[in-house]
């Protein structure tokens, strides 16, 4: 009776003694669980939204971002590398692609559990990717040239080159159509999915009076919205669009557009124009007769945006200084910050 | 034996005999000594208060003449309560205080930066594609709202002003200041006050932080601190008056300890050493030390008195002869606990120990002034006070007592065991260094605490920073390896701690800015280029265009030296331990040295501190064993019997373990302030026990039953104890209350929470650690006495 009495008593002490250890445990170990931090947010200039929900974006560092419900949480996914990454885009929510300096080519086909280097013939700092769909893709980079893929990145060849500008951006509308913007307003377009690139505007050269630089504004992104019609930004608040393939570019001033760096834009087949950039962000739903100062919670005028994004028909995203992800309402009036500092 | 105790007796005698020449004597001596409190220097001096021999701090000191310390950084802001700073007016304070903080003598002018300085650069285009460096905003302020929107897109294009010189929302800006090492910061505070006073109006405050400033605040208190002294030595009198309700009473412990803090200030004064008013409430606790004595002395002389039967001479004879010596043992562990802070290579701890074992020397000369002090007093031998109170007071005592040894003493064992446990847990929660954001020092509501809140919240940019520095040959500062290791080194501790790191300062910010204007202003290129043919093109073009006095802040004459400076949002120890831990951490994968150079860590504030707190807990361990070892072979001597000394050393860890706890649990730190009263601590209160065990020893000669013994000694001791307990536990408590400084606050307590330790110990624990372990050495007396018996009855036989 004593005998179990004791055991009664000691067992009760060894309940006791793995509690307290449990306890000593959580004591310990939640703490450092819960102060598991976000990674410092970085800067980051490209955003793609291959359906309403999967999105990705990137950026400085070698930053690589997801989010799988509609943009309200992101993490961040391990790119491997530390470089400056430029542009993303993803055809589903399997398959994208990433492109940044030093010729970084990263391409995931689990939606960016796991990224893999691809061989690229440059080194130099990729500004931005496109893909009409898994196989066909095409990167622009700096001294003006275009890089394109027809297996998925397997291999990249330069499928066009010219002078020694950097081009910023690239859009396709279907597997033919696309155009490429740079430096100095140059802008190159292509009716047969890149084996023939005309340039369509741009100029470079030495005034013979005053020996000074005489260019085009530099631009920073172009969407296609079909083979007729095109959106560019650049610098100065300065949006041209074309409506007839690019045989003609038209500057859209004067109607609520800032005077800034407008780093990104994006458009719709519904008259629906968002571009963002230095301390503005705008929005049309005229097809660019007039724009209207986004509602943005909070504001962005003492920061940037660079990357813009459509996310099926629930809105925008658009991405910047540091981190910031902006989710726009379906009308694209209305913006809210979602991560960044 | 018994010669020593004659030739003992023969010194006790001889003083109370010419007690008139030792009070003459003692006069002259404290007459000469006062004069030295007129030469007192009370600064506070920077570099003694960090460790000058540890290699951050020698390559601190090293590389703070080329680039100027991290140690006396001052962060200004200017806010405006609504709109944000880009307005003439505000930017017209920015400019004037800029000016105004460059022309005073105190600072170093080429470290001074706001947006309104020269040193603040934005990189424009020109015609014909050029590309010039100019000022941001110097000299002159822009006026019209071009000009306003031109400043306010540089601004925040540029990462290295938006967020650190303006703050991310616009709504504040910042002027940059570094202090000389020399200065008065007495001084320096009037100056920052006038600047807050000057410049604050409806729509502006300001905010100052940075060490220059949280000492003028600690100066600024240094008038309620005398007053807090004052409330506490008057609560002191009351308590004696309360306790003696006689002259002896309270005038000869107040004029004894008057002639200690006499000859202890005038001490300071003659040696010329510095006494930082960080530590007067060291000073205090000596005055407690002095006070506490000389009220056991004067307690034991009042019942000789009463004994003897009004014999004034007698009383001071006895009462010397019994007191004399257990006071000295008192006061040697205190003496040896002060002299041991010397250990740390800290100067101001080695100047507190000289000075603080000298003072507490001087309480050893109280076992022969209080007696002759008293005899020169008048006394009536029938006014001792509230006998009534007093006997309830000691029937309580001893009842205390007696349950310890008694029914209580498994509820005394469970206590100490739950003080182990608790304590042994608390204690590995201790912080070394400074464990709050602002400063530990001040209230959290204090306007410095409050200001240093907002700069954190508003600005990348702290007085907290971390100096990665680089050393060479010649010209090899604009080596593409060097930047690309501070650029990864950068980018490494953002991306460990981004929840403490703000921003950063080094050529690598006009780098990028040269390589983002060079794109236009697009912001991806705001990096330094991946290409080596690149990169040294833009060093090359920012070393032909910035101009010499603006590269100074980060590259020396010869090129052979340049700093990446990291801010970083606290000081706090834990944080300190991260960002030494990170920093090491990026070395293991990256070269310290490289083909014509080496990279040096750590300067800066947070260099300062890591190696603060690296010698705050090594020497804190090592103190806290020597006070204990040497309070152990003290006691051991005092008792001729090493079984007193384990016996009097082992409750003093229980104390001590309840008041690092509180330490731990109240958030105090260990740093330079509160270091030495953690370390003066330990020994506190062991006075209480040594009285008891002396009292015990002359019980022994009457009672031979243990208990017995020991209760009668509780019983004329007990309240000895208690009275003295409370003499110094109320007044240090006051601190608590009333101190505007958080720190002294909390040490007030600290101190009391450890003097009441002691004090319930010496009347619970020490009672049943006697009657269990029964010391010999307690018996000794007994035992010469009947030795003497037998030898005297063997010579009569």
């Amino acid at each position: 009776m004593k005998s179990k009495t004791m055991q009664g008593g000691f067992d009760f002490l060894k309940k006791i003694f793995k509690v307290s250890a449990l306890l000593m445990l959580m004591v310990v170990f939640i703490p450092q669980m819960l102060s598991a931090r976000e990674k410092f947010a970085q800067d980051l200039f490209s955003v793609s939204f291959p359906s309403e929900s999967d999105g990705w974006a990137c950026g400085r560092w070698g930053t690589i971002v997801h989010s799988s419900n509609g943009g309200e949480s992101w993490h961040h996914q391990q790119s491997g590398i530390d470089f400056t990454l430029s542009s993303v885009y993803f055809v589903d929510s399997q398959n994208g692609w990433v492109v940044g300096d030093g010729g970084t080519i990263l391409h995931t086909t689990d939606g960016g559990e796991h990224w893999e280097k691809q061989e690229c013939p440059i080194d130099y700092f990729h500004m931005s990717v496109f893909f009409i769909n898994a196989r066909t893709g095409w990167i622009v980079s700096e001294r003006t040239h275009i890089l394109y893929t027809e297996n998925g990145g397997e291999s990249w060849q330069i499928q066009f080159n010219d002078q020694d500008f950097i081009l910023k951006s690239i859009s396709f509308c279907d597997e033919k159509n696309g155009w490429a913007v740079g430096e100095f307003g140059y802008i190159y377009h292509t009716k047969d999915g890149g084996k023939h690139w005309d340039q369509q505007a741009g100029e470079f050269g030495f005034s013979e009076e005053t020996g000074e630089i005489v260019g085009g504004t530099f631009l920073y992104a172009v969407k296609a919205v079909d083979p007729s019609t095109a959106w560019a930004s650049g610098i100065d608040g300065y949006i041209s669009r074309t409506t007839n393939g690019g045989d003609f570019w038209e500057k859209v001033t004067g109607n609520g557009v800032p005077r800034t760096h407008i780093f990104g834009i994006n458009a719709d087949g519904f008259g629906r124009i968002i571009a963002g950039g230095v301390g503005h962000l705008i929005t049309s739903t005229d097809y660019g007769s007039t724009f209207n100062a986004g509602d943005m919670a909070p504001s962005i005028v003492y920061g940037w945006v660079y990357g813009i994004a459509q996310r099926g028909p629930s809105g925008f995203v658009a991405v910047g200084k540091k981190g910031w992800i902006y989710l726009s309402d379906a009308t694209g009036a209305s913006w809210k910050r979602v991560a960044g500092e | 034996m018994p010669d020593n105790q004659g030739k003992h007796d023969r010194i006790v005698s001889y003083m109370v005999r010419y007690r008139l020449w030792v009070m003459l004597f003692v006069v002259i001596g404290v007459t000469a000594f006062s004069y030295g409190i007129t030469r007192m220097q009370t600064d506070v001096i920077l570099s003694h208060m960090f460790p000058h021999d540890h290699p951050y701090l020698k390559l601190h000191a090293r590389f703070a003449q080329v680039f100027g310390g991290g140690g006396t950084n001052v962060v200004i802001a200017i806010n405006t309560k609504s709109g944000d700073i880009f307005n003439p007016q505000t930017l017209g304070k920015v400019k004037e205080m800029t000016r105004k903080i460059e022309l005073w003598p105190e600072v170093y002018r080429l470290l001074t930066v706001s947006m309104a300085s020269n040193a603040s650069k934005v990189v424009k285009t020109q015609a014909k594609g050029e590309i010039v460096i100019e000022a941001l905003m110097f000299p002159e302020v822009p006026k019209t709202e071009e000009d306003l929107a031109l400043l306010k897109k540089h601004v925040f294009s540029l990462p290295q002003y938006d967020g650190t010189l303006v703050s991310e929302d616009g709504t504040a800006a910042l002027v940059l200041t570094q202090m000389k090492e020399d200065i008065s910061y007495e001084q320096i505070f009037v100056k920052l006050r006038d600047l807050v006073e000057r410049y604050s109006d409806e729509n502006t405050s300001i905010h100052i932080v940075g060490y220059p400033m949280l000492m003028g605040w600690i100066y600024s208190y240094k008038y309620q601190m005398y007053i807090v002294f004052a409330i506490s030595v008057a609560l002191m009198m009351l308590i004696l008056f309360l306790v003696f309700r006689n002259v002896v009473g309270m005038v000869a412990p107040i004029a004894m300890s008057a002639i200690c803090t006499a000859l202890g200030l005038g001490f300071i004064g003659w040696t010329g050493i510095n006494f930082s008013p960080l530590l007067y409430v060291l000073a205090f606790l000596v005055g407690a030390r002095m006070l506490s004595n000389s009220v056991q002395i004067t307690h034991r002389y009042i019942e000789e008195f009463r004994a003897l039967g009004d014999n004034p001479v007698a009383a001071a004879f006895e009462t010397m002869k019994a007191m004399m010596m257990p006071n000295a043992a008192a006061v040697a562990t205190d003496a040896v606990g002060f002299l041991v802070l010397g250990v740390a290579k800290i100067i101001l701890m080695q100047q507190l120990a000289i000075l603080m074992s000298f003072w507490m020397v001087t309480i050893a000369l109280q076992g022969v002034l209080v007696p002759i002090i008293c005899s020169y007093l008048p006394i009536k031998a029938q006014t001792f006070g509230a006998k009534d109170k007093l006997g309830r007071l000691g029937k309580a005592i001893v009842s205390m007592a007696n349950f310890s040894m008694g029914p209580g003493k498994l509820l005394v064992g469970l206590g100490m065991i739950g003080i182990i446990g608790t304590g042994i847990f608390q204690i590995t929660q201790l912080k070394v260094g400074d464990p709050t954001p602002g400063s530990s020092i001040l209230w959290p509501d204090h306007t410095y605490n409050q200001d240093q809140a907002l700069v954190n919240e508003k600005f990348n940019i702290s007085s907290d920073n971390l100096m990665l520095y680089y050393e060479g040959a010649k010209e090899s500062v604009y080596e593409p390896d060097v930047l690309k290791t501070f650029e990864l080194f950068e980018q490494h501790m953002a991306e460990e701690l981004p929840d403490i790191y703000k921003s950063s300062s080094s050529i690598i910010g006009m780098s990028k800015m040269l390589c983002l204007t060079f794109h236009d202003g697009d912001q991806m290129w705001h990096q330094l280029p991946r290409d080596p043919k690149q990169l040294t093109g833009i060093l090359g073009y920012v070393r032909n265009t910035a101009g010499t006095a603006v590269l100074r802040r980060f590259i020396d004459g010869g090129l052979e030296r340049t700093q990446i400076t990291l801010f970083f949002a606290d000081h706090t120890s834990d944080n300190m331990l991260r960002i030494k831990k990170a920093a090491l951490d990026f070395f293991e994968k990256h070269p310290m040295k490289i083909a014509n150079g080496e990279f040096k860590l750590a300067g800066g504030r947070v260099g300062m501190e890591i190696a603060l707190n690296e010698e705050m807990k090594q020497a804190h361990a090592f103190m806290d064993s020597v006070v204990l070892l040497s309070i152990f072979i003290m006691c051991s001597i005092s008792f001729r019997s090493v079984v007193a000394g384990f016996m009097l050393t082992i409750p003093l860890v229980f104390s001590n373990l309840i008041a690092f706890s509180y330490m731990a649990w109240a958030g105090i730190g260990l740093t330079t302030s509160t270091l030495p009263c953690s370390a003066v601590g330990v020994g506190v209160g062991v006075d209480f026990a040594i009285y008891l065990y002396s009292r015990c020893k002359e019980e022994a000669l009457v009672h031979d039953d243990w208990r017995t013994m020991i209760l009668c000694a509780v019983r004329t001791t007990g309240k000895g104890i208690v009275f003295t307990g409370m003499t110094l536990i109320l007044p240090i408590l006051t601190w608590y209350f009333i101190s505007a400084l958080k720190f002294q606050a909390q040490m007030g307590f600290f101190l009391a929470m450890l003097l009441c330790a002691n004090m319930v110990l010496a009347l619970t624990l020490h009672p049943l650690i006697i009657l269990l372990v029964k010391p010999r050495f307690m018996k000794k007396k007994v035992q010469l006495a009947n030795q003497e018996k037998v030898a005297s009855a063997l010579q009569i036989g």
